[in-house]
């Protein structure tokens, strides 16, 4: 175990060699698949999991000419939002010592902050790449949805997810970026990048922000840490310095944003969990009682109690007669959120939010109260269930040193828009 | 933290529970739990409960120790609470501009037998082998 518990399992797997990450590291989330290289999800169920096959973004990783020096700790298959869920131990904040990296994709920033890798890859389900890229300093992107393949991410809440980059810079998080998205065959919610976005991303880097004018929710300021606030309109302050105007904008709907991602997220979960059995893969089970049995009891040594409240919550808000409450009302609040993105868009041309409302907390102190945890993704959720891209920075410290990260909202395949605001930042 | 916890107090403020009439009624094996008259009820009083979270966790195939139960079932009170805040949002007409992708039905290659099979705890004969069905 390093210094920081960023890694699950540090195993190299070299690329071609070639191409425009030769020579650079790249460390990659663990609910992932590598093959032959175990990929755990951060679960005791997964513990001796080895895929047979490479997710697409390894693949093109590899094609890429990148190294990946090992697999990333995470929260329990991503459910999480301080690395702390991990079977394999949580991770420690390189850039805050004593305070939780944020998750779920904690170890991918804490590798980076730590200079343990050159840069790695992420998921986002509801905030998983910005918020630890935010409480560590560093730089990272939630891509549109469908603009970056799945195939070989092991599933949490496939409606919302999106594999990304984290980067020490936007301009080197752009050139992940590029690297990694794409259409693929093997999934098919992916868009042409060519035709959408178009390649050379890290060009749009250019940090030119003159005339950029920038859409501000109030609603993700309301309720926001005073100083997480004060930060978040430092950065503002900056951008305008270098020609950016902003202009406060109201966005009802994202009051409603957290209650409706987990709702939904839980009920993809109860659904997509539903396949560790111990039959296919999972702890070795001794047969005793039937089936259902057998099932319940691997379930309950292999999950977490994060995971196993997730699973829950999601199977309680499908039953009949609370699907219609819970479900269906999320799903409404997803297109309302939805709507209310599109027209503040249609004024602005990216949205800024602090990216987490707090500044990162202190280790140990938020597993006993999961709503808390939960609310603390307020900002970070909308995105993913407004399918958009949004990008988190460095923004700048609170007095007392910690981190505060600035999270840019973008239209769909916006990425060029986000990465070009951001990078008059970091 | 404190903003949060606040905001948090605010959306739970209006609490609510629900009766479950939990109906035994010939399913075809499968249980159905029914929502009923939701009235407002007392903050230290939990909308579920240990009952509940038992059933719903047999219906998902996890067991809980008791100590789990007993967690599980205040959280889950104070959660479902939380999430009750969605009753405010109103019906919203959305036209999703999706297409279906399709794909020619062609046969590809995939993993062999061997490959699928080598993560499962036990397999006979090229099979996964799982506990008896009943």
């Amino acid at each position: 175990m390093s210094a920081y518990n960023a890694f699950v399992t540090r195993e190299a797997i070299e690329g071609s060699g070639e191409g425009p990450l030769a020579g650079k590291t790249v460390a990659v989330k663990d609910n992932i698949s590598t093959a032959g290289v175990r990929t755990t999800c951060g679960s005791a169920m997964l513990e001796d999991y080895v895929p047979p096959y490479d997710a697409t973004v390894v693949q093109r990783l590899k094609q890429a000419g990148a190294t990946i020096p090992g697999k990333t700790n995470m929260d329990e298959f991503g459910m999480g939002t301080t690395t702390e869920t991990s079977a394999f131990g949580p991770t420690e904040n390189p850039a805050a010592e004593g305070h939780v990296p944020g998750g779920s994709s904690g170890g991918s920033a804490a590798a980076v902050a730590a200079g343990e890798a050159d840069l790695a890859l992420g998921t986002d389900t509801g905030g998983s790449i910005r918020c630890p890229a935010a409480f560590c300093g560093v730089v990272g992107i939630k891509p549109t949805y469908g603009l970056v393949s799945r195939y070989g991410l092991i599933a949490y809440a496939n409606s919302l997810e999106q594999i990304g980059p984290i980067a020490p810079s936007v301009e080197a998080a752009a050139e992940l970026l590029d690297v990694i998205a794409g259409q693929d065959d093997h999934d098919a919610t992916t868009r042409d990048f060519d035709e959408h976005v178009g390649t050379g991303l890290a060009e749009a880097a250019d940090g030119d922000v003159d005339g950029l004018d920038i859409g501000v929710p109030t609603e993700l300021l309301d309720g926001a840490d005073e100083a997480v606030v004060e930060t978040f309109w430092d950065a503002i302050a900056d951008l305008e310095a270098q020609g950016a105007s902003y202009h406060e904008v109201s966005m009802e709907s994202l009051e409603h944003a957290v209650e409706a991602y987990y709702v939904i997220a839980m009920s993809e979960a109860s659904s997509n969990l539903a396949r560790f059995d111990g039959v296919r893969y999972g702890p070795t089970p001794e047969y005793e009682g039937n089936w259902n049995e057998e099932f319940a009891k691997v379930r309950e040594e292999g999950f977490g109690e994060e995971v196993k409240r997730r699973i829950l919550l999601g199977t309680y808000a499908l039953s009949a007669g609370y699907h219609d409450k819970y479900y269906k009302q999320a799903q409404d609040a997803r297109a309302w959120i939805k709507q209310d993105f599109d027209d503040a868009l249609a004024e602005a041309d990216v949205l800024a939010s602090p990216t987490m409302p707090v500044p990162p907390m202190k280790r140990g102190e938020s597993l006993d109260d999961p709503l808390t945890m939960y609310l603390a993704d307020a900002n970070t959720t909308p995105v993913n269930l407004a399918n958009l891209p949004a990008i988190s920075v460095p923004a700048g410290e609170t007095d007392d040193g910690l981190p505060v990260g600035l999270q840019i909202v973008g239209p769909a395949f916006g990425e060029r828009e986000i990465i070009r605001a951001g990078s008059a930042l970091a | 933290m404190d903003l949060v916890r606040q905001e948090r107090k605010s959306k739970i403020g209006v609490c609510v529970s629900i009766l479950h009439d939990r109906s035994k009624a010939d399913t075809g094996g499968i249980e159905i739990l029914t929502a009923g008259p939701a009235f407002a009820t007392d903050m230290s009083e939990s909308a579920v409960d240990p009952e509940e979270v038992r059933h719903v966790a047999d219906l998902a195939r996890v067991d809980l120790d008791e100590e789990e139960v007993e967690r599980f079932t205040d959280q889950f009170g104070e959660i479902l609470a939380a999430f009750e805040a969605l009753e405010e949002v109103p019906e919203v007409e959305s036209e999703a501009d999706l297409v279906n992708v399709m794909r020619p039905d062609e046969t590809h290659d995939c993993l062999s037998q061997e490959e699928a099979l080598q993560n499962a705890p036990e397999s006979e004969e090229g099979y996964f082998k799982g506990p008896k069905v009943s």
